[in-house]
């Protein structure tokens, strides 16, 4: 195991212990690990009409919801990869083609920072689009205008029981959109 | 929405826990089990002196091939409803169920007039066997169904597949307390078959249902 994965899984199991500020970091990281590696996927079976921001977000959204098919005593990196590789997969399949991606192709990259400004800075797709609603709200509430629960609780003058589970359907929600997106 | 947004609503999000997928999977078998112990008291009562039976070898080996292709089901499904874990040696273990069942079919090829093969294979239950082990694994086959999409399998299809491998034989040895088939030529036709079906049905709803 390398000392990036015993780092990040350090990372991930503070965060599945419930420390959020360990939890964002290795998100933080992964992300820019995982544009590495949906670039690489696109350069090699083409992008399928779709980018490398959509993917990512999709991918990270997937590491969320999935997060307990990780083992704590298990190497982070290829679990990482492995979803990545699934939606990597099913972003091609909807861009019509077929494909077959065997898993040695994601070899270790290294997590390099984004080139060009414009692709962090743009929206990554409509995505928020597809919630309604009351959940939208806070889900935006939450990220793009980072407040937090307790907060996103008081300004809609509901509890915060009501703001997570709003949060957390609206999370699942965005990953079931992207599955049945044909864009 | 940029990806740092997305990441502070996923860390915002961490309080709610998700369930990890080998307790829902634990969850749905128990669930099960006292569906099919109703069952079993209503529709497809234990045969008759079943416990005395239980010593002889061809009703040994009966309920040995169902609990082994369950057991095996369930090996398949802790890893392959976690991404980029493979079946790996789960499939073996699979295959050796079969490999068993084989070896019986051919032992009692071996001790059978070829006369009496026909009877012993179609039996007199062949309708009711295939018929009631897909009855009964409807119920387990919906609990597992639901357990796996806690997990993100490589492939929903193949999963489905599992989801069905292990309602079928749950099914099938329920099912087996009730038959008074006990030949290994009838279960490597008809109970195989029962079970097979519940396979491919859940093959084809996992592909629906088990995408993530």
């Amino acid at each position: 195991m390398s000392e990036r994965d015993a780092e990040w899984a350090t990372q991930m199991r503070a965060g599945l212990s419930g420390d959020g500020a360990a939890y964002h970091a290795v998100l933080a990281s992964l992300t820019l690990f995982l544009r590495g590696e949906v670039r690489r996927g696109f350069s090699r079976y083409g992008n399928g009409g779709a980018d490398v921001e959509d993917v990512v977000q999709e991918t990270l959204i997937a590491i969320h919801l999935k997060r307990e098919t990780w083992r704590p005593q298990d190497p982070l990196i290829p679990w990482v990869r492995a979803i990545a590789r699934n939606k990597l997969i099913d972003s091609l399949r909807r861009g019509g083609r077929r494909v077959n991606v065997p898993i040695e192709d994601f070899e270790d990259v290294l997590a390099a920072p984004e080139p060009t400004q414009h692709l962090t800075e743009r929206d990554a797709g409509e995505i928020l689009d597809q919630l309604k609603g009351r959940q939208r709200d806070i889900v935006e509430a939450i990220s793009i205008h980072g407040v937090s629960i307790r907060e996103t609780a008081s300004k809609f003058d509901i509890s915060e029981g009501a703001v997570r589970v709003a949060l957390h359907r609206g999370l699942a929600t965005l990953a079931k959109a992207y599955r049945t997106n044909e864009s | 929405m940029k990806t740092d947004d997305l990441i502070k609503a996923l860390a915002a999000d961490l309080p709610t826990k998700t369930t990890p997928v080998n307790r829902a999977l634990w969850l749905a078998i128990g669930a099960s089990l006292p569906v099919l112990g109703l069952l079993m008291l209503t529709v497809t009562p234990p045969r008759p002196g079943l416990i005395e039976m239980l010593g002889e070898a061809k009703v040994m080996f009966k309920f040995a091939f169902t609990i082994g292709l369950f057991a095996s089901g369930l090996w398949l499904a802790v890893r392959i409803t976690r991404p980029g874990v493979g079946a790996g040696p789960a499939k073996y273990a699979l295959l050796a169920g079969f490999a068993l069942l084989s070896a019986a079919v051919v032992r009692e090829l071996s001790m059978l007039p070829a006369s009496a093969w026909g009877n012993a294979m179609i039996g007199q239950l062949a309708v009711p066997c295939v018929t009631l082990i897909a009855l009964l694994s409807i119920a387990p086959l919906a609990a597992l169904m639901f357990s796996f999409r806690a997990g993100a399998p490589d492939s929903p299809t193949l999963a489905g597949a599992v989801a069905g491998l292990i309602a079928g034989s749950m099914a099938a040895t329920f099912y087996a307390a009730h038959c008074v088939e006990d030949s290994a030529l009838f279960l490597s036709v008809w109970y195989v078959m029962g079970i097979s079906a519940v396979t491919i049905a859940g093959s084809i709803l996992g592909r629906w249902l088990l995408r993530w």
